[in-house]
């Protein structure tokens, strides 16, 4: 009887306390050595995408030069968590523009004819912060 | 003064007990466990052939060719007087398991994604692909990712 009592209140508890451990990851990481093999004012773009495969996404940079932002995302949990779900959670879908807020990554800047300028490794958002936003294309014929 | 076939009986009825009860107890963590597992898996757009990427020239493809064999590119993107097209499909698989009030989730998202640089003139100069999505598992936290 107790026994029951006991799996009825955790089994009540269940709607409202969780411990969670929960790891997502989403893409992978560049293999190792990958990115120290581009050399600025060497490499193009055909080398930096055959290095890199395809980027997260692109963005034009100042006038004709390019931009390409590549991303990787962990977090693994080491311990329990402990939540009580106030809020419905919402479905997750892949929105470019908020994914990269946790993402590790690096951006690739290129200048006007192709050459590889510069490469900044960090946080995803804070790397291209100053980038702006992409500016859409005209889809005239 | 129990006989000694007594006895022999006594502790058969007792490890018959210990066995039902052992029993009774897979069976009600079973129950419990059940109910609380589960796999899902997401996606996003179509798979991309890898096929269909080893018929892309650059210098020869134009944009309107590529349209023709990948379909509306996901993103367009203006770059000066150049352009490049976004085409991606994403999987995620998830594991979970739900013990009363001990949740373990585990998510793994991969992607085929390839970009498509034109010229001024909308031929194809640049290609770049990814396809991994397949890449993608269901693991629990503690499981190690092949990839």
């Amino acid at each position: 009887m107790r026994t029951l009592a006991v799996l009825a209140c955790l089994g009540a508890l269940s709607s409202c306390i969780s411990l969670n451990w929960s790891r997502d990851t989403r893409f992978e990481p560049p293999p190792r050595g990958a990115l120290a093999s581009l050399r600025p004012g060497e490499s193009d773009l055909a080398r930096c995408l055959a290095v890199l495969g395809a980027p997260l996404y692109v963005a034009e940079h100042r006038v004709d030069g390019l931009a390409l932002a590549y991303g990787w995302y962990e977090s693994a949990a080491k311990g329990f968590g402990f939540s009580i779900p106030l809020a419905r959670r919402t479905s997750a879908s892949f929105d470019f523009d908020r994914i990269d807020a946790d993402m590790k990554g690096c951006v690739l800047i290129l200048d006007p004819d192709g050459k590889l300028t510069l490469v900044r490794k960090g946080r995803l958002r804070a790397i291209t912060a100053d980038l702006g936003r992409r500016r859409p294309a005209s889809l005239e014929d | 003064m129990p006989t000694r076939s007594m006895l022999g009986r006594l502790v058969l009825t007792r490890l018959m007990l210990a066995r039902l009860m052992l029993a009774r107890g897979l069976l009600l963590s079973s129950l419990l466990a059940a109910p609380g597992c589960f796999l899902s898996r997401t996606t996003a757009n179509e798979p991309i052939s890898p096929a269909l990427v080893a018929r892309l020239e650059p210098g020869r493809t134009t944009a309107g060719e590529a349209a023709s064999l990948f379909g509306a590119p996901a993103e367009v993107i203006q770059l000066g007087r150049r352009s490049a097209y976004r085409y991606d499909h994403t999987l995620t698989k998830r594991a979970g398991l739900a013990l009363i009030v001990v949740g373990l989730f585990g998510s793994d998202t991969h992607a085929d994604r390839v970009w498509l640089f034109f010229d001024e003139k909308d031929v194809l100069t640049h290609v770049g692909a990814t396809l991994r999505a397949e890449d993608a598992e269901y693991a629990l936290p503690w499981e190690r990712l092949e990839h």
